[in-house]
């Protein structure tokens, strides 16, 4: 049944979220071009854009946010930028900026990382009370974490990585499975967590157009089956876990801007 | 420690009550929600009011039944006649009251709630994402809180209520099953997945159009929704674990009490339900586990005690030292949490205007009628707690059923009922149970 205020001429989403019905709803069309030069293993900087599905085409889904992860590599190490916002209703930003400094192997195993936490807001002003700053880093081989001045252990296994890391996992795997914790959001451990590679047959039914006929998904305790689709250069161009998607998009930065100021103005409700 | 401590209220949105795997479910991973089970109290036989987030909700911040709230549907507001929890906290006292997530009397995620400060607002139905800005916004707010004033703090998850994505997307996947790998781990199906005893005809026609698409690999699909409503359910737990963490890290479980709920359950497959919006168990009952420590015994478990949604409000004020509004139904839970002193309830009511029914839950017997259906269905919960046989045409149980026919015309009839419920919603003016 529609929800109520649904177009009744709108339609459900009859079958799994793909990024080929994501295309067909015009969720994104197409990808940025490949940067020249672009290596996964070398220097590169990604952007996506955050977007929901209300389970219809076209009702109630909805920008949410943007994700910037920036990567440079020493050959030694690699370092992630991470700058994440989270746009909430009535124009409340949360706003996330990393940084992940990580040994170059192929989990991107996190060494030392650094979190801080903002948030706005429904007048775009900054809730200093609502800052936080987070640092960890593994020392001797133990995981620890000091926030606001109060340190603790992790209980963090190896081999873990950061979900952030996981862009470039995934870009540089070539569909390997691989077994780890998750370190999510530099904030949550979550046990159990493997990435593998979808069985072609079946990607190559869900696969938009721009992507290589398979993914890599994600499965763990703690999180809902992500799915990694990639484009020929081994870019990972869209992430899709049930309702949700990050798509590759150079102007989501902007696309939030936008949001933020049409829901302060209160241009957009929801229902449900 | 203070004598009145910091409450920090934590709601998850349609957790089914034995999805903690300190309570022994084996298929879910919960450490946050299993630390709290170790520090606290854990209530067995906690019910909301009215399977349904709008409704329910009303109940936890007002203390009074839907149909006296006017929230007989979501998307409705609270009677102007009755306070919010925030209000009224605001109107006795000077500290701050704050509130983070999903709200939904009426809009779902808003900044402007009456009587509190909003810090989150949360992403209308993607818990996947916006739960996390519930516990940033409140973990820095416990962390960064140096006030000696204690806090009130509501942290309103939306998770796992993502679940009915889930299941519009994946009961109608023709595409095949995107993870074989999965198959050989699913859950189970639940012990009461038949049903064959008499229901009301809604409840036929709602199980008939429910379930999975893929009528050859029904049990597989429904046992990879079970599967996947525990990870729904792990989702939001890991966050409840970093926010309980955060209170641990500033110092302050010795003077927070901690209250964590969820508004209504899940079908979770039990009578070839998803969802909610029907009287089952499964989305009637809820989790209740509260904290203090030093103070509420750690580790027990409440397993006879009939508490309810309406409870949750006068213990609140109970705490803080706050007179309690007229006409609240519930009743503080503080002395049955700190001492065992028992609250000698008969039954606790569910009600449910979208099913037109109405649940009495006592202490061995569940009963459930209907405004618009002769169906009435009676379960001996003690001996059949998946609710599988209908015992209100048994000639032994006449006295039972007669009884709480009678509880439930006497619960009707001291309910001040809004203006704005509809007739066919009001028992009274159609067909009250007493009278059959």
């Amino acid at each position: 049944m529609p929800h109520k205020g649904a177009d009744p001429g709108d339609r459900a989403v009859a079958g799994l979220l793909s990024p080929r019905i994501l295309a067909e709803m015009k969720a994104f069309t197409g990808f940025p071009a490949v940067p020249s030069g672009y290596d996964v293993a070398g220097d590169w900087s990604q952007t996506y854009r955050v977007w929901g599905n209300s389970g219809r085409f076209r009702f109630q889904n909805k920008d949410m946010g943007y994700l910037k992860i920036a990567r440079t590599s020493n050959g030694e190490r690699v370092e992630f930028l991470v700058d994440h916002v989270l746009v909430n209703a009535d124009g409340i930003e949360n706003i996330m900026k990393a940084s992940i400094v990580c040994r170059n192997d192929e989990l991107a195993s996190p060494v030392r990382w650094r979190l801080e936490t903002h948030f706005t807001d429904a007048s775009r002003c900054l809730r200093p009370e609502l800052s936080m700053t987070l640092e960890g880093a593994v020392e001797d081989g133990q995981a620890f974490e000091t926030c606001q001045g109060k340190k603790r252990r992790l209980d963090l296994a190896s081999p873990f990585t950061a979900d952030w890391c996981l862009i470039d996992v995934v870009q540089r795997c070539q569909g390997r499975r691989l077994e780890f914790t998750l370190l999510e959001g530099l904030t949550k451990v979550k046990k159990g967590h493997w990435i593998n590679r979808m069985e072609t047959e079946l990607a190559e039914k869900l696969a938009a157009e721009g992507m290589r006929p398979f993914c890599v998904y994600q499965i763990g305790h703690g999180i809902l089956p992500r799915q990694y689709w990639l484009d020929d250069a081994d870019r990972v161009v869209l992430i899709l876990s049930n309702a949700v998607m990050y798509v590759l998009d150079d102007d989501a930065q902007q696309k939030k801007e936008d949001l933020v100021v049409e829901l302060i103005k209160g241009g957009v409700h929801y229902e449900y | 420690m203070s004598t009145e401590p910091n409450i920090l209220l934590i709601v998850t949105d349609q957790q089914h009550v034995n999805t903690i795997s300190a309570r022994g479910n084996r298929h879910v991973s919960t450490p946050g929600l299993d630390g709290l089970v170790e520090r606290g109290t854990t209530f067995q036989q906690n019910y909301c009011t009215y399977p349904l987030c709008s409704p329910a909700r009303s109940s936890i911040f007002t203390g009074r039944m839907p149909s006296e709230t006017g929230v007989f549907e979501n998307g409705n507001n609270i009677r102007a006649t009755i306070p919010n929890l925030g209000q009224w906290l605001g109107k006795h006292t000077d500290r701050e009251v704050v509130y983070s997530g999903k709200w939904h009397v009426r809009q779902p995620h808003t900044a402007c709630i009456p009587g509190f400060d909003v810090i989150a607002s949360g992403i209308n139905c993607k818990g996947q994402e916006g739960d996390k800005s519930v516990t940033q916004s409140c973990e820095a707010y416990i962390r960064n809180y140096t006030d000696e004033k204690p806090f009130f703090l509501a942290a309103m998850y939306t998770q796992p209520h993502d679940i009915g994505l889930w299941t519009s997307y994946n009961f109608r996947n023709r595409a095949g099953f995107p993870y074989p790998e999965l198959l050989e781990d699913l859950p189970p199906l639940p012990d009461n997945f038949e049903t064959t005893h008499e229901e009301p005809a809604r409840y036929r026609e709602r199980r008939a159009g429910s379930g999975p698409a893929q009528k050859d690999e029904a049990d597989a699909y429904w046992r990879y929704y079970v599967w996947g409503y525990y990870r729904h359910v792990e989702m939001v737990e890991a966050e409840i674990g970093r926010l309980i963490q955060a209170v641990e890290d500033a110092g302050r479980l010795e003077d927070t009490l901690i209250i964590f709920t969820s508004d209504h359950g899940e079908g979770m497959a039990e009578h070839q339900f998803r969802t909610k919006n029907f009287l089952y168990d499964e989305v009637a009952k809820v989790p209740l586990v509260v904290s203090w420590k030093g103070v509420i015994p750690e580790g027990r478990e409440e397993t006879a005690e009939l508490v309810s949604g309406l409870d949750l409000f006068p213990t609140v004020c109970d705490y803080w030292g706050v007179p309690v509004p007229d006409r609240v139904r519930g009743v503080s839970l503080r002395a049955l949490l700190e001492e065992g002193r028992s609250l000698d309830r008969d039954y606790v009511a569910v009600e449910c205007h979208g099913g037109s029914g109405q649940a009495i839950r006592s202490s061995d017997y569940k009963y459930i009628a209907f405004n618009d259906d002769p169906v009435e269905m009676l379960f001996n919960v003690k001996e059949d707690p998946g609710e599988t046989v209908n015992l209100a045409r048994s000639a032994e149980h006449a006295e039972v059923l007669q009884r709480h026919r009678t509880y439930l015309g006497e619960w009707l009839e001291g309910l001040d009922v809004a203006p704005s419920v509809p007739r066919e919603y009001r028992w009274r003016a159609s067909a009250p149970a007493a009278s059959r």
